[in-house]
This record gives C-alpha cells, structure tokens and sequence, in this order.
C-alpha cells in the first residue's frame, strides 16, 4: 500500500488547475480523488467514457476490468478504443488511449470481465467501483462484493435513447438488489444505442463518484438518475431499500 | 381521476410511445390498472410487465410520481399521480 499524498506536485496544480477552482474541490478534493482507487468494470461504451473522466479528473489509480477484442460493433460508442485496434484486446486498447491522456494516473488492467474468480480481489483493491456491464449475472456480483466489502458502487446503465445512474452506498441506500433482485427474462443482450449516450450517462456516473470522493456537491445517493435524452428530461427516483433483500436486507450474510 | 404511464427503455418500444394518460377510478389497485392497460397492447408489453402468474414482473422498476414502489405488494391509486415504469438496462 502507497501512503497517501499530502500534497499535490506543480504538474499536477498545472494538469488540474481549471477544476481546482471549482466550489468544494480545491486541493483538498483533488488529493482525496489523488489518493483513490477506482475499479470500472467494462470499458465499452458506458466504462469507456467514464473511465476516460476518471483518469481526466485525477484518480490515482484506475483499475479496468474487461475481457474480449474489439469489433466494429463495439465503434459508434467504444471511444477509449478505435479502428486500428479491431482484432486485439479491448482493455489494453483502453489503456493506452487512457494513459495516453494522463500519464499520471496509475492504470491497471484485468484482461477479463468480472467474475466469481476476479470480483472481490478486484473490488478489495478499490475505494469505490462503478458498474457498466451489460450482463446482469455480472452486475449483481459486483453489487454483492461492493456491499460485502462496505464499497460505494455507481451503477450506470442505458438503453436507445435513454439512461439512469444509481449511486449505491450500502448500510445507506437500496443495492442494486433491492432494485433488480432477479434476473431480467426478456432483456437482450444486443440493444439500441448511440454513442452520445452512452458517454452522457457515463459522464453522470463519472460525476456522482467524483463528487462522493471528492466530497463536495450533493450525491443523488438512494436515487436513480434517469434521462431521456429524446425529450431532454433528468427525473431522479427514489429507490427503496429493501429489508428482506438477499444481499443488503436484514438477514443476508453480506449485510 | 387522471394518471399518467410514463414508459422506458424495452416497454416503450412495445407500447409504441413513452407514455399515455388514462381516466382511472380512485381506490383501484396499480395491478388492476395494469392489467386493464395491457389489453390494448401487445404480448411483449405483458411479457414486460408481468410474471408468468400474474403479479408484476420483480426486475420492472415502477415509480409512483418518483418514488420506488415494492412490485410484490402494489398499492392503490387514489390520486392523480404519474406511474413511471423501467424495464431492465444496462452497459454494454
């Protein structure tokens, strides 16, 4: 384990200066994003973007979690991969495109998805996760590793036109659950989407957990974020925690 | 009194539009008030919102003007309100 930087180089005043000046960042916010580690669990169209703002605003360190190679499917959203990388690995396109950005922050890859044999090793070495995977199977892994372990996760999904974000706090709010606590039986693993939006939902997710380990601004813990970007509408909903949840609720091993 | 069904994700593709707003007698059952919709939509708009016995489907989230409600004990409608319904999304 690294001991936790007190102070922030030159370089990095200078990379971050636009934000340091924004309300409740400062310094202070930025050492704390500076000291954190943050796992993405896929970097397709969703993680991708996301993990991209992570690594903008200065994580420390970002872990990327995502088996497979890239397809030309994967290319009107994917944009921390492109045409040269069609044939090779996903997450060590999204790397280098990454580390390309910001040679500052540490990045590590996990060449695979999540899965019973990765998830709370990976999660262990994280402060907080952020979920943008398109398999249920291992969305709710995460979420179960994320409540065993005390974890913030920000879940970030999306279809057509439309996305919502659930930053999840477990102790505090619903997991993800106690919103989903089965298996969708008519969800298909191909969906429509543009890549606008998914970065846009990524972007929201990106923000939540900035602003959770940043500490300033208001998270929308215990809320979905949901936007239709058709009509250009932001609801937030309000989850509810439910107490005979197999995961978070009052006589689940996790809790 | 007035309610309105605001659909997301796969269910406003079956039903065709992101929502619709419908006369409803105060006191009747969300349940009840889906169950009466569905008969003028397809056979994926019931697939989507209920299980194979009826009751409504546990991975469908459904809001009551934004507030998550507990899909195995529907409440009853006794005011005008918005019903939001997300079927399940993800990454991808």
């Amino acid at each position: 384990m690294t001991t936790p930087r007190t102070e922030l180089t030159d370089e990095e005043r200078a990379i971050y200066s636009w934000q340091l000046d924004v309300p409740g960042m400062g310094e202070e916010g930025q050492l704390k994003l500076r000291n954190s580690t943050a796992l993405v669990s896929r970097v397709g169209g969703l993680g991708g973007p996301l993990a991209f703002q992570l690594v903008a605003a200065g994580f420390g360190k970002v872990i990327l979690a995502h088996g497979g190679t890239i397809k030309p499917s994967d290319l009107n959203r994917q944009i921390a991969m492109n045409y040269e990388g069609i044939g090779s690995s996903r997450v060590i396109s999204a790397r280098d495109t990454l580390q390309r950005f910001n040679p500052n922050v540490e990045i590590e890859i996990e060449d695979a998805n999540i899965s019973e044999g990765n998830a709370a090793e990976l999660v262990s070495r994280a402060d907080i996760v952020f979920d943008a995977a398109p398999l249920f199977e291992e969305r709710f892994l995460l979420n179960r590793e994320c409540v065993a372990q005390n974890k913030p996760m920000i879940d970030c999904a999306m279809y057509n036109m439309e996305g919502q974000v659930i930053p999840i706090i477990p102790g505090q709010t619903a997991c993800l659950n106690c919103i989903i606590p089965d298996l969708p039986t008519h969800w298909k693993r191909r969906f429509p989407v543009i890549g606008a939006v998914s970065s846009m939902v990524a972007n929201i997710g990106a923000l939540e957990g900035i602003k959770l380990i940043a500490g300033f601004g208001t998270v929308q813990a215990g809320h979905i974020i949901f936007v239709d970007t058709v009509n250009m509408t932001l609801q937030k909903i309000a989850t509810r925690k439910n107490p005979d949840c197999t995961i978070c609720g009052k006589d689940a091993s996790h809790a | 009194m007035q309610v309105s069904f605001q659909y997301a994700a796969q269910l406003a593709g079956a039903a065709g539009c992101d929502g619709e707003t419908r006369d409803i007698d105060p006191g009747t059952s969300l349940l009840a008030a889906l169950t009466q919709l569905a008969q003028s939509h397809n056979s994926l708009y019931t697939d989507l919102l209920f299980s194979e016995d009826g009751q409504l489907c546990s991975s469908t989230l459904i809001a009551i003007d934004n507030v998550q409600i507990n899909t195995a004990s529907p409440p009853t409608l006794d005011t005008d309100c918005t019903v939001t319904i997300i079927t399940p999304m993800s990454g991808g």
